[in-house]
């Protein structure tokens, strides 16, 4: 490439200012708050790391390995990485995929999109309601006792067996559309001849999805798979309106961790150190993308 | 085509730019900023009040709000962007504000006026209640609302057909628990995926059991601790409620699984799911609003949280919002001074939508629901303040929510629980 | 997805013995995809049928009942239409929102084309740090956020809230539109360098438009979480008459959140917004990116 060397720098120089003010200038903010007691928000004493050796040792609704298997928000967050973004970018792919060969395509597209356009607050009040106790106002249980004779109501968000799978399905619904829309534009993306020169050459449906498809928008799964990632690390809204991270805290979540803990306890520093703690958590999925965007650039 | 449409949505951009950047406000208005948690019927009740002190003092009153007060404030505050003045729920709060400088005292530790006349302050409260809003000697935070928290809903048509009248002590409690369940029906319903609904019971059951002076030694100064006998005879105590599991409907999954307001609802719909609640008086508007066809007061009202030991007797727990200054001027002066009055007062009084601390508001001017709720904070024995909010949040939320839901679950665990709510106390205070 | 390509190739074809199998997999298509609508759709039908009934029927009986007796009002809809400064607000949530997302957009798509297609120092480690920045959660960047504006002594104005917006939203944009940016086939870029384009141009004539799926997709999801935000117009606007949508319909909401059939009805009058501008942009994301454009 011969053009000027700071023709790139023009292009992002809009997007690094205005990160590096509201963005980058914060985040070096929490780390220094992280090592102090951050009474009102403020640097009030310094107290190195023991924020952190706290969160390990003494905060049972943090990390807890006394027993087996280990719980608090650490490992529920480990949950949702897992479950969350299999779920959101599994059926999202599914719907992206089926849709475009059906006549109902919008339709589709549109039922599973809407949730999105829903705010948290309403999203929180339906879910109560559909995993509601009462068999009278919750529809799974109401579902559940008419299709299983004698069966006892479930509480789906009062079990701390069950709360996690029941908040991160809650979490599926609303945020499939997201991976829906974004896969579904890569895949009209997708030059056409080449799909049809796979078909004719007679390979099936399913080998053409996995041989073509999907080596091709490959880099937009690994987009919206770390998009969803972090999504889960700081995700705090929906634990809080179904569950205020209960039973006993078996619903608490890093994100939700940090909010409680600055916010409502007023422990600024302690909720800082949850937040570098989200920012050391992405770094494996960072150098995942470094990899990619090596082997893109070898490319180049 | 194209240039037309760029030429628009620029003009579009600039109309946009031009509006946005428009004077915050108009100038040479006497403003008062004011941030309350509650919206809706609540806040048109409050307006009215808030009215009155616009065409006395031509001060206009610019309200802001948010159920999420706190953490807004918290943010706001430490922005530098706080409101003039805040209807606060907590306690606890206004003291951390008032440690970190960052409210001004209404009276001083002198008994001087600060932001407000120490006489308006004693003429209209009584001592009892202004010390609610005392931080270190200094009157901080002004009570301007209170509710009850000791009232125990029910229908009066099923504790009659069970035989049973309003019971006065905690054995007759139990007594009409142990009914209920003999005649095949559920005694209690609980919402305790609302972990407050459960320290409300305890703080309850504590007080009469300890008696308000080492209730505040349990909650405020941390003088007592959670694993103190006292504590454990509470304890115990709220296990005759929650075991055997059939007292509760849904037993105790059930019960950790439903919010506050779906509880409530459980008793007092068509085909109820159990007989008695246990929450404060607002429960009384809800249980109203939800059911517009039951008559407060006859098909459903509620009892004072009955005695447990004779030389505590029936002491309030109840919960109040206090208004604090963050800014000190000319302005918010005069509006305090007018909120303390007994006008203000009584105009929000008798819109039903609170109970007014003011000793000078005349009881006759509350509806039936209000005047039960007036009526338990105006004649009580004594009035201590929801533990919870009195205590550091760390430990009056999450972990005394998840201490008193642990032992919902299982009541055997409570010398760890308690051990556990020691352990979070003692890193706290 | 066995169909996914035979549907638009099974006409230039001679239908073969693989008939059954072709039916049996069209039938699975139709079968999966409307399970799934009808797991996704239900819980928001209940949203809107509770939205329709009065609070005591949400109170005593669940939503599939609600025929029996059939009990339905407009009420909840018309107090939320009705609410103090609603109209206001409804405006508000306008002028919000557009340059909240026109911004974010814009900014992300210069620097997204930058990161794929021109070379410069240190450029994998700037976008490394973008995305990381992506971690960063809302909550953390408040207050030191107003603290500046405080001094800047633009609290409380719109300008403030769309900068912060439009600085929280570029990561992601950026990140997403690169991917799609890169994908873009090489010999595009290299024809019009050799044509003496300036990148500028190459940008706006060629990227642009060969990236309407993806801006589209970009701009609906910001212009949702934008529109939805309560937090931080409650954060950054303190003037009543400048609040959103959000901010009015909490409003209504009293001390203890029992309103939920104001909640339910509000939910659907807000979230109508977005879904008529996914629909306005549905014809973005349909068109495909290579349709009519580079096929020579």
């Amino acid at each position: 490439m011969k053009t000027s060397p700071f023709i790139g720098w023009a292009f992002i120089l809009p997007a690094a200012v205005l990160l590096a003010v509201y963005l980058l200038y914060p985040t070096v903010l929490t780390i220094r708050m992280s090592l102090d007691t951050g009474q009102g928000f403020r640097l009030s004493e310094f107290i190195g790391l023991r924020n952190f050796v706290n969160l390990f040792t003494k905060d049972r609704f943090f990390f807890d390995v006394s027993r087996w298997p280990p719980r608090g928000a650490l490992f529920n967050t480990a949950l949702w990485v897992a479950l969350f973004t299999l779920g959101t970018v599994g059926i999202g792919l599914l719907v992206a995929v089926l849709a475009n060969t059906v006549r109902y395509e919008v339709l589709i597209k549109t039922i599973i999109f809407m949730p999105m356009a829903i705010s948290f607050t309403a999203a929180g009040i339906i879910w109560r309601f559909v995993y509601s106790p009462d068999p009278k106002i919750g529809v799974l249980n109401a579902l559940l006792m008419a299709f299983v004779p004698g069966a006892d109501p479930v509480p789906w968000l009062g079990r701390t067996s069950l709360v996690n799978y029941a908040v991160i399905f809650a979490g599926v619904w609303i945020w499939t559309g997201f991976a829906m829309v974004v896969l579904s534009a890569a895949i009209k993306g997708l030059p056409k001849d080449v799909l049809e020169a796979a078909s004719i050459d007679g390979a099936s449906g399913w080998d053409t999805f996995w041989r073509v498809m999907m080596p091709m928008i490959w880099p937009t799964v690994v987009v919206v798979g770390t998009t969803m990632i972090i999504n889960v690390l700081k995700a705090f809204d929906l634990v809080y309106v179904m569950t205020q991270g209960g039973p006993r805290g078996a619903s608490r979540i890093i994100g939700y961790t940090m909010y409680v803990e600055t916010f409502t306890n007023g422990r600024a520093g302690y909720g800082s150190a949850v937040a570098v703690i989200m920012l050391i958590l992405i770094i494996p999925f960072l150098i995942m993308n470094l990899r990619r965007f090596r082997a893109e650039g070898r490319s180049l | 085509m194209k240039r037309s449409l760029k030429t628009l949505s620029l003009l579009l951009l600039g109309a946009l730019l031009l509006f946005a950047m428009g004077p915050a406000s108009g100038q040479g208005v006497r403003l008062v900023s004011l941030f309350v948690t509650f919206g809706g019927s609540e806040l048109n009740a409050l307006r009215q009040g808030l009215d009155a002190f616009t065409s006395a003092t031509g001060i206009e009153v610019i309200v802001e709000q948010s159920r999420e007060i706190i953490p807004i404030l918290r943010t706001r505050v430490a922005g530098g962007n706080p409101p003039d003045v805040a209807l606060v729920p907590r306690p606890g709060v206004v003291a951390e504000y008032a440690r970190l400088g960052a409210i001004f005292p209404l009276v001083n530790a002198d008994g001087s006026d600060g932001i407000m006349s120490a006489e308006t302050l004693h003429a209209n409260y009584s001592q009892g209640l202004i010390d609610v809003g005392v931080v270190d000697g200094v009157v901080y935070g002004l009570m301007a609302k209170a509710n009850s928290k000791s009232t125990v809903w029910y229908k009066p048509a099923s504790l009659a057909a069970l035989g049973f009248s309003v019971p006065s002590t905690w054995d007759e409690l139990i007594a009409i628990t142990n009914a209920y369940r003999a005649a095949g029906k559920t005694p209690w319903s609980i919402g305790g995926q609302d972990g407050w609904t459960l320290t409300d019971w305890f703080e309850n059951i504590y007080v009469r059991v300890a008696g308000p002076e080492n209730y505040l030694r349990l909650f405020v100064t941390h003088e007592i601790e959670w694993t103190d006998p006292s504590v454990v005879e509470a304890m115990n105590l709220f296990r005759q409620i929650i075991r055997p599991e059939e007292n509760l409907a849904g037993g105790a999954e059930g019960s950790l699984s439903r919010g506050f307001i779906d509880a409530a609802n459980l008793v007092f719909r068509p085909d109820a799911g159990a007989e008695l609640y246990y929450e404060g008086g607002f429960i009384g508007g809800i249980v109203s609003a939800n059911f517009p066809d039951l008559r407060p007061g006859e098909d459903f009202t509620a009892f004072l949280f009955p005695a447990i030991r004779p030389e505590y007797g029936r002491p309030v727990v109840g919960g109040g919002d206090l208004l604090v200054a963050y800014r000190d001027t000319p302005e918010v002066r005069e509006f305090f001074n007018f909120v303390a009055g007994t006008e203000f007062a009584t105009i929000w009084a008798a819109t039903g939508a609170i109970v007014s601390p003011n000793r000078n508001v005349d009881p006759s001017v509350y509806t039936v629901l209000a005047a039960l709720d007036a009526g338990q904070v105006a004649n009580a024995e004594a009035f201590v303040f929801d533990g919870s909010d009195l205590a550091p949040s760390a430990l009056g939320g999450d972990a005394m929510f998840t201490g008193l839901q642990d032992f919902v679950s299982n009541p055997d665990q409570l010398t760890e629980i308690l051990q556990f709510l020691e352990d979070v106390a003692d890193a706290n205070y | 997805m066995t169909t996914a390509t035979t549907a638009t190739v099974s006409a230039a074809r001679p239908v073969t013995g693989t008939l059954f199998l072709r039916y049996s997999s069209r039938i699975a298509t139709h079968l999966v995809l409307v399970v799934l609508a009808v797991v996704w759709l239900t819980p928001t039908a209940g949203l809107l049928v509770t939205s329709f009934r009065p609070l005591e029927a949400i109170s005593d009986s669940g939503w599939w009942t609600a025929l029996s007796p059939a009990r339905f009002t407009l009420d909840s809809y018309a107090t939320v239409l009705t609410a103090r400064g609603m109209g206001r607000s409804f405006l508000n949530s306008f002028i919000i929102t557009i340059p909240s997302t026109v911004l974010p957009v814009f900014i992300a798509a210069l620097a997204g084309f930058a990161f794929a297609w021109i070379q410069f120092r240190a450029r994998d480690t700037i976008l490394l740090v973008i995305i990381a920045l992506l971690t960063v959660p809302i909550q953390m960047i408040l207050v030191p956020n107003l603290q500046l504006y405080s001094r800047l002594g633009i609290t409380g104005s719109f300008v403030g809230l769309w900068l912060v917006h439009t600085a929280f939203g570029t990561p992601f944009g950026i990140y997403l539109l690169r991917n799609f940016f890169v994908q873009l086939p090489r010999d595009l870029f290299e024809s019009a360098r050799i044509d003496g384009a300036s990148e500028l141009t190459i940008f706006f004539r060629i990227v642009l438009p060969l990236s309407t799926p993806a801006l589209a997709s970009l701009a609906i999801f910001q212009f949702m979480w934008v529109w939805n935000d309560l937090l931080m117009a409650l954060v950054f606007l303190s003037n009543p008459g400048r609040q959103p949508m959000t901010v009015a319909i909490s409003g209504m909401i009293g001390t203890y959140g029992t309103e939920w059939h104001l909640l339910s009805a509000a939910a659907f009058l807000s979230m109508s917004v977005p879904l008529v501008v996914f629909f306005a942009l549905q014809r973005y994301f349909v068109r495909g990116l290579m349709a009519g454009s580079v096929k020579g």
